[in-house]
């Protein structure tokens, strides 16, 4: 089958429209569209591969049966997170840990004599490793919502719609997190 | 966006992200089982209200036991009197408590269990071809009980009427949820040592499912929906 186009597709209500009428090729239109997302969310969340795969098939699932339930018009992208991010949710309550996020092996390298890639040179490898320990021992709270902020890239509408928090509460725990980070950071 | 922001999205490029897996297919498929299974189900419905209003009609029929459901290695049974039962401990009939390795040995098989947050259960109970243990839900105490195959035969009795009994699907597992009046269970463990009618109890809500050649039994006062969310941990 042909599917959209990685990222948002152009006709998405239309998509999520026939899916709601049981159109299953539309749904998995959109579940090829937002996989990704779906996946980094679960993943930032979890932080285990395995965890996170299942929570997005999950969602996707859920979300499935759930569409009856959505709103015309409103945005599909937040309301799946949002199912995804209780699965994630659920499964890092069930296993009682959550696993640390870690840098990619080049990343955590220095990078010896070659030009610095403009991300390094907003931050080198040992800062990088810093802040990320500082970021790993966050409280929950306020990593989830700098995980889905700054590393999947959410608006903070969408972080909090994903979290089920208000967007207030994303506001205040952003700034106490980087409140915290900038005793690392600086 | 301030240097710190920035250098937080800098740090989320660099993270170690595994690539996404193509979640189409697997979404798929789980969709179609689920829509065969409904449809299943409807029609099992469907022949259940005739079956019963046959049944209903005839007086021998009515006074006698309607048997309703096999599902794995449990008998639900649909009566209209009760079978004479007594409050008792989840765990009344099963035996002494015993270690998992030794409840293991005993059921003749491994016990399949959900993650936990704190240390595992340490008692565990056994017959031949079955094997349980309590767990906990909050702060609901919960009974899981694992069957192989059709080795056990485990009734569940419950008066007509009293008790709603409804299909259920557990991920891709069709299985059943058992809540509201009284009902009895009955554990008739016919293997090698144990044999005949053991222990006879009232039982609270219960959620009933099969995965392979298990059949597995959660009961506790818990409703559906977090019956459901926690089978799903447990299901293989």
């Amino acid at each position: 089958m042909t599917y959209a186009v990685e990222g948002r597709p152009l006709d998405e209500s239309e998509l999520v429209e026939r899916a709601r009428r049981g159109d299953q090729e539309a749904y998995a239109e959109l579940v090829h569209a937002y996989q990704g997302i779906a996946f980094r969310t679960a993943f930032l969340l979890t932080g285990g591969a395995a965890e996170a795969e299942d929570a997005a098939q999950d969602g996707f699932v859920k979300a499935w049966r759930a569409l009856g339930r959505f709103r015309p018009g409103a945005q599909f992208r937040p309301w799946l997170l949002r199912i995804v991010a209780n699965e994630a949710h659920n499964r890092r309550r069930s296993a009682g840990r959550r696993a640390r996020l870690a840098l990619r092996a080049a990343a955590a390298e220095p990078s010896g004599g070659a030009a610095p890639s403009p991300e390094a040179s907003v931050l080198d490898a040992e800062r990088r490793e810093t802040l990320l320990a500082a970021v790993n021992g966050l409280p929950d709270d306020q990593r989830d919502v700098v995980s889905l902020r700054y590393f999947a890239g959410l608006s903070e509408e969408e972080a909090a719609e994903a979290l089920g928090i208000a967007q207030g509460t994303v506001k205040s725990r952003t700034s106490r997190a980087l409140e915290r980070l900038r005793e690392t950071y600086d | 966006m301030t240097e710190l922001e920035q250098a937080l999205v800098a740090l989320g490029r660099e993270l170690e992200l595994p690539a996404a897996p193509d979640l189409v297919p697997a979404v798929q498929r789980r969709i179609e089982r689920r829509r065969r299974t409904r449809r299943w189900l409807v029609l099992a419905f469907a022949i259940l209200v005739v079956g019963i209003g046959i049944a209903m009609a005839v007086p021998q029929a009515r006074s006698a036991i309607l048997r309703f459901f096999h599902i794995g290695a449990v008998t639900v049974e649909r009566v209209e009197t009760l079978p004479p039962a007594r409050e008792a401990p989840l765990t009344a009939g099963l035996g002494r408590p015993r270690t998992r390795a030794d409840a293991e040995r005993r059921a003749g098989f491994r016990m399949i269990l959900p993650n936990f947050k704190g240390a595992p259960p340490s008692r565990y109970y056994a017959l031949e071809g079955l094997i349980a243990t309590t767990i906990r839900s909050g702060s609901t105490p919960l009974l899981l009980t694992e069957l192989r195959g059709d080795q056990t035969g485990f009734s569940k009795k419950f008066a007509s009427g009293a008790t709603k009994l409804e299909p259920v699907s557990v991920g891709s597992h069709f299985g059943l949820f058992l809540s509201g009046g009284k009902h009895v269970i009955v554990y008739e463990v016919a293997g090698t040592n144990d044999v005949g009618q053991l222990y006879t109890r009232f039982a609270g809500n219960v959620l009933l499912w099969t995965a392979g050649e298990r059949t597995f039994r959660l009961e506790g006062e818990l409703a559906r929906n977090q019956a459901l969310r926690l089978a799903r941990h447990i299901t293989p």
